[in-house]
């Protein structure tokens, strides 16, 4: 309820628009965990989805894939128990649990 | 050379594997299912990251790192919900806009903690992978959508989406008034919001 004034808000907090705090009273909310910002985000994230995947494609070369693929045999025995150990630090934007 | 590729559609709509299931099976080591992902995906990142980053040396290198990072963490990220092609697309373009900033073009010293922050609330609630299917299922519509947009709106909301620069730095950078950037910022997500709804929800509408 009252969010109604932060709609605007959302896509342009999701992609940092914001040189400091975000404007108006939804740093406040985003802290209290209010329920409609925060579904609001979540429909936000399509949109910057969208935005962002705007850019018009491009095939990567094919050393790249070769690079990869030679990355993956050399830490494969290790990923796998590395990405089962807790997520440490504040890098949230690892791959994570939802919540 | 530019080696633009024509959008992998089949591989996000068809009845095949899902890059979610993929990676649930690349999560057990399944290296060739990775790879899959890779292959269906990849020309999608990695035109966010060149339109970011320009060159294709610098853009590949993040296009590995991304992927390796999703690789190390696949046991995690399995049976999230959480899409796949998401989750490289907000990774691919934080990380490429902060190698932008460390690198020739600098957009200001605080844009790094600022992006850290949104990206944070953006990972606690990143599409799920059938809110992704709806918008690649039209995409073609989506695009048209941008089309529509006034063109100064839509260069203020390619300045922050693919130059990571605040509303006050587009503003210094196009030589407006704050406010009058803001106004058109707001009014671009605010078309764009209502657009989407009306493209991928289930009624139809005529754009």
């Amino acid at each position: 309820m009252g969010c109604q004034h932060l709609e605007d808000e959302y896509e342009l907090y999701l992609l940092g628009a914001f040189p400091g705090e975000a404007p108006g009273d939804l740093e406040s909310h985003l802290r209290d965990d209010c329920p409609n910002c925060l579904q609001g985000l979540r429909e936000a994230a399509e949109s910057v989805y969208w935005l962002v995947q705007s850019a018009d494609p491009v095939r990567p070369r094919p050393a790249v894939r070769l690079r990869l693929a030679a990355r993956l045999d050399s830490a494969g025995s290790t990923s796998v128990r590395a990405a089962a150990e807790p997520v440490r630090g504040r890098d949230r934007t690892r791959p994570a649990r939802k919540r | 050379m530019p080696r633009r590729a024509n959008p992998p559609s089949a591989a996000l709509q068809g009845t095949e594997a899902t890059p979610e299931s993929l990676l649930s099976r690349a999560s057990s080591g399944d290296r060739e299912a990775f790879l899959e992902i890779y292959d269906r995906l990849a020309p999608r990142i990695l035109g966010v990251i060149e339109r970011i980053l320009g060159g294709a040396g610098p853009s590949e290198q993040v296009l590995e790192e991304v992927f390796a990072e999703l690789w190390n963490g696949a046991r995690s990220f399995s049976g999230s919900g959480t899409s796949v092609a998401a989750w490289l697309t907000f990774r691919a373009r934080i990380v490429a806009l902060d190698r932008r900033s460390s690198g020739a073009n600098p957009v200001s010293g605080t844009s790094r903690r600022r992006r850290e922050s949104a990206s944070a609330s953006v990972t606690t609630g990143l599409p799920d992978a059938e809110a992704i299917r709806r918008i690649e299922q039209r995409r073609p519509l989506l695009a048209k959508v941008l089309g529509q947009l006034p063109r100064e709106q839509l260069r203020a909301l390619e300045l922050v989406v693919f130059e990571g620069r605040s509303e006050t730095e587009v503003a210094d950078h196009l030589r407006e008034p704050l406010a009058k950037v803001k106004a058109e910022l707001r009014a671009a997500v605010r078309f764009l919001r209502h657009r989407r709804r009306a493209v991928v929800g289930s009624w139809a509408v005529n754009i």
